[in-house]
C-alpha cells in the first residue's frame, strides 16, 4: 500500500487578539492509495481547518503554526504558491458542502470544466475543451451530457452541481481527493449515488480520500480507516470495523450510542452531557474531560499521550481506555 | 365514528395546489405540493413525516398551523373543524394549542432579545400571566424544563450553543402550554451528540406535559426513534403509512425500504436502490409517481396510479407490486 499523504504534528492556530488558540492541535495521520479515511467529529472539531491546512487554503485570520504535510514525499508547506496552486485542483482534488461554492454561476458548465484541463493539463483549443468537459459529465453519470455541457449552473439540481464538482476535481486523476461534507446539501436517496459515484472513481484510479463527515453511518460503510476529532486533536484512530465494533475512547463510544438506529429501537438515546468545547477554549487536560463519565484528576491536569494497540493499527489519546489495563 | 373519536388530529384528502408561472410569461400552471393526505394522530401520540425535499412534508405542516390555506380537504383537531372558513375562536385556540419548532433555532430566535424575553413574547402576546414578576417566575419555570437554568435568561442567542438555541426554541413553543407541537427537521441543524440529547428532552416533555408530536424529518432514524405512527411521503402523496413496527421492520414500498438503506447505508445490500433524481411536481409522472426511480417497476406502474391499500391491520401502501 503506497503512502500518498501524511500529516505530521499539523497544527492551526486563530490568531486571535488575546494571544492565540490552537484549533487544530498536533494532528497526525496517514491516507494510501486506494483507501478511504474518514475524519469524523462535530462542528468545530478542527476536521474542515485540518483539510484547508493540507492545501494551505487558510484565510489570513488563521496562522499555520507548525507540522509537516508529506505529500508523495514531498512537504507540501516548503512549496512555493505557484507550486501549491498546480497541485490543487490537479494532483489534490477537493469538494465542499455546497457544490455552488465551487462553481461559478455566471460560467456554462462546459465552460468551467474545461478549465480544469486548460490550467492543469495544458489541453487548448475550444472544441477541444469541450470534448473534455463532456468526457468528464459522462463519467459522473450526468445524463446527455453532450447537450448538457452548454447548460449554467442553475439549470442542474443540487445532486447534479456536486457531481460536477466531483468532476472538476476528478478529472485530471488526482493522487488524493479531499471530500468535505460532500452530501450533507443533499436529499438521502442522493446521497447514496454521490458516494457510490465517488467508490467507483477511487477504485477505477486507486485514488486516496478523505471523507470528512458527521454522518457515522456512512463512515461504516465507505471508510477504511477513521480518525475522531474533538477539540482540535484526534482521540482515536484506526481502522472502521474495528473501532465501530469495540471503540477504546469514551468519546467514541458515547457518539456511536448516541446515533439514533433503525432497527434496534432504543427507549432511550446514550446521551454525552454538556456541550463541546469552542475551538481553543479548554484546558491543559484530555478536552473531553468535562464531558466524560469516567474522567479523573490527572485526565484534567494532562492531555494523554497517544497510546497504540492491535499491532498499531489503533491509536487512542485517553489515560483509561475502554477494553485496556491502564 | 370509531377510529376518529380517540384521534386528536384528523386529516382526510388534505391537498394544497399553488399556481406557479414557470417562466415570466408564461401561463401559470398547478402545482400539487400536497395531493391527498390523510392521516390520524392519537392524543399524546408522535406521528412521523418522512421524505425528501418537495415531498410535501412542511406544507402538511404549516396548513396544520393555519399558516397556510388548504386548497382542499379536512382538517381536525381535538374535533374542532379548521376549513377555509373558521371562527375566530378556533383560530385562537388554534394559536395557542400548536406551537412549531423549526429547523434552524438561530434563525428562529431574535438575536437582539435576551432569552428572558424570547420566550416570555407569546406570553404577553396572549397576555397570559398577570404581571412582570409572574412572567419572570415562568420563564424560568421553563427554562429549567428544557434543561437550562435562570442565568440563560440574561443571555442572547448568540451567546448560547445551538443545542442551547434549540433549547430555548422549545421553551418558547411550551409557554402558552400547547397540546400539539409541530416539530420539523427539529434536530438536523444539531451536532451528533446534541441531537440524542434534544431527541430524549422531547421525548420527556411528551411524557411529562401530555404532547401530540407532529415530527417531520428526512432522517428516517430519527422518526422511528420518536414516532408511533409514520408516513411516508414522495411528491405530495403517501406511499406508505402504518405503525412504527410495521413500516420499519416490514417496509412494503420501495421507496421506504430506499430510504431505509440510505440512512443506514453499512447494512443495506446494494447502494443503488434508487435511480434518478425527484421529479419536478409541475410535471409528475403518469401513473405510480416513483416508478421512473423504481427498479422493481412493471408496465402498469407507468400507467395506472396504484391507492393506498390495506395490508395489515393498521399499515397500508401504494404499490402494485406490495403484499
Amino acid at each position: 500500500m503506497t503512502e500518498i499523504l501524511r500529516v505530521e504534528n499539523l497544527t492551526t492556530r486563530l490568531s486571535a487578539r488575546d494571544g492565540s488558540a490552537a484549533a487544530v492541535d498536533g494532528v497526525s495521520f496517514s491516507v494510501h492509495a486506494g483507501r478511504t479515511l474518514g475524519l469524523v467529529g462535530e462542528s468545530g472539531s478542527g476536521k474542515s481547518l485540518t483539510c484547508l491546512s493540507i492545501l494551505r487554503l487558510l484565510p489570513p485570520s488563521l496562522s499555520q503554526a507548525g507540522g509537516s504535510v508529506w505529500f508523495k514525499g514531498e512537504n507540501l508547506f516548503d512549496k512555493s504558491p505557484r507550486a501549491m496552486t498546480a497541485i490543487r485542483g490537479g494532483q489534490i482534488g477537493m469538494i465542499l458542502q455546497d457544490p455552488m461554492t465551487s462553481i461559478n454561476p455566471l460560467f456554462t458548465i462546459g465552460n468551467q470544466v474545461g478549465e480544469v484541463f486548460r490550467h492543469h493539463r495544458g489541453v487548448s483549443g475550444r472544441r477541444n475543451l469541450w470534448a473534455k468537459a463532456v468526457e468528464t459529465l459522462r463519467r459522473v453519470h450526468i445524463p446527455a451530457a453532450e447537450e448538457r455541457v452548454g447548460s449554467y449552473p442553475h439549470q442542474f439540481s443540487g445532486g447534479m452541481r456536486q457531481r460536477i464538482a466531483i468532476g472538476m476535481n476528478v478529472g485530471c486523476e488526482p493522487d488524493l481527493l479531499i471530500a468535505d461534507e460532500p452530501t450533507t446539501a443533499l436529499d438521502v436517496t442522493i446521497r447514496l449515488q454521490i458516494l457510490s459515484l465517488l467508490r467507483e472513481i477511487q477504485t477505477a484510479r486507486a485514488m486516496a480520500m478523505i471523507l470528512v463527515t458527521h454522518d457515522l453511518h456512512l463512515v461504516s460503510r465507505f471508510c477504511d480507516e477513521v480518525a475522531v476529532m474533538y477539540g482540535g486533536r484526534i482521540v482515536e484512530r484506526g481502522p472502521v470495523a474495528r473501532i465501530f465494533q469495540n471503540p477504546a475512547h469514551p468519546y467514541t463510544k458515547g457518539l456511536i450510542g448516541a446515533v439514533p438506529k433503525i432497527a434496534r429501537h432504543a427507549e432511550r438515546l446514550a446521551v454525552i452531557p454538556g456541550q463541546p468545547p469552542l475551538a481553543g477554549e479548554h484546558g491543559a487536560g484530555c478536552r473531553f474531560a468535562p464531558r466524560c463519565a469516567k474522567a479523573q484528576p490527572r485526565c484534567f491536569a494532562q492531555y494523554p499521550d497517544d497510546r497504540r494497540f492491535e499491532d498499531d493499527r489503533r491509536a487512542v489519546a485517553c489515560w483509561d481506555p475502554e477494553g485496556l489495563p491502564s | 365514528m370509531t377510529a376518529a373519536s380517540n384521534a386528536f388530529i384528523e386529516i382526510s384528502g388534505l391537498t394544497k395546489t399553488y399556481q406557479v408561472r414557470p417562466r415570466f410569461f408564461a401561463r401559470s400552471r398547478p402545482l400539487a405540493a400536497v395531493a391527498g393526505v390523510s392521516f390520524t394522530v392519537e392524543e399524546g401520540g408522535t406521528f412521523g413525516l418522512v421524505g425528501e425535499s418537495g415531498s410535501g412534508k412542511s406544507t402538511i405542516a404549516k396548513m396544520l398551523m393555519g399558516a397556510e390555506l388548504q386548497s382542499g380537504g379536512d382538517i381536525r383537531i381535538a374535533d374542532r373543524r379548521f376549513g377555509s372558513r373558521l371562527s375566530a375562536a378556533d383560530d385562537a385556540w388554534r394559536r395557542r394549542a400548536l406551537q412549531p419548532v423549526l429547523q434552524d433555532p438561530t434563525s428562529a430566535l431574535n438575536p437582539r432579545l435576551r432569552v428572558a424575553s424570547i420566550v416570555a413574547e407569546p406570553m404577553r402576546v396572549q397576555r397570559s400571566q398577570p404581571d412582570d414578576a409572574a412572567y419572570e417566575r415562568r420563564v424560568i419555570e421553563l427554562l429549567e424544563k428544557v434543561g437550562l437554568t435562570a442565568s440563560h435568561a440574561r443571555r442572547r442567542p448568540s451567546e448560547l450553543s445551538g443545542g442551547q438555541r434549540q433549547r430555548v426554541a422549545i421553551a418558547r413553543a411550551l409557554a402558552l402550554e400547547p397540546r400539539v407541537l409541530v416539530l420539523d427537521e427539529p434536530v438536523s441543524a444539531l451536532d451528533v451528540s446534541i441531537q440524542a440529547q434534544v431527541l430524549n428532552l422531547l421525548k420527556d416533555l411528551q411524557a411529562e406535559l401530555k404532547l401530540t408530536y407532529l415530527l417531520i424529518s428526512h432522517d428516517l432514524a430519527v422518526v422511528a426513534y420518536m414516532s408511533s405512527r409514520i408516513g411516508v411521503l414522495y411528491l405530495g402523496q403517501f406511499m406508505e403509512i402504518g405503525d412504527k413496527a410495521d413500516v420499519i421492520a416490514r417496509p412494503a414500498h420501495p421507496y421506504t425500504q430506499a430510504l431505509i438503506a440510505a440512512s443506514e447505508p453499512e447494512h443495506a445490500a446494494s447502494l443503488d436502490r434508487v435511480m434518478g433524481e425527484i421529479p419536478s411536481p409541475l410535471a409528475p409522472p403518469p401513473g405510480c409517481p416513483f416508478h421512473p426511480r423504481c427498479q422493481q417497476a412493471v408496465a402498469r406502474c407507468r400507467v395506472d396510479k396504484p391507492l393506498l391499500r390495506p395490508i395489515g391491520p393498521n399499515h397500508q401502501v401504494a404499490c402494485h407490486l406490495a403484499g
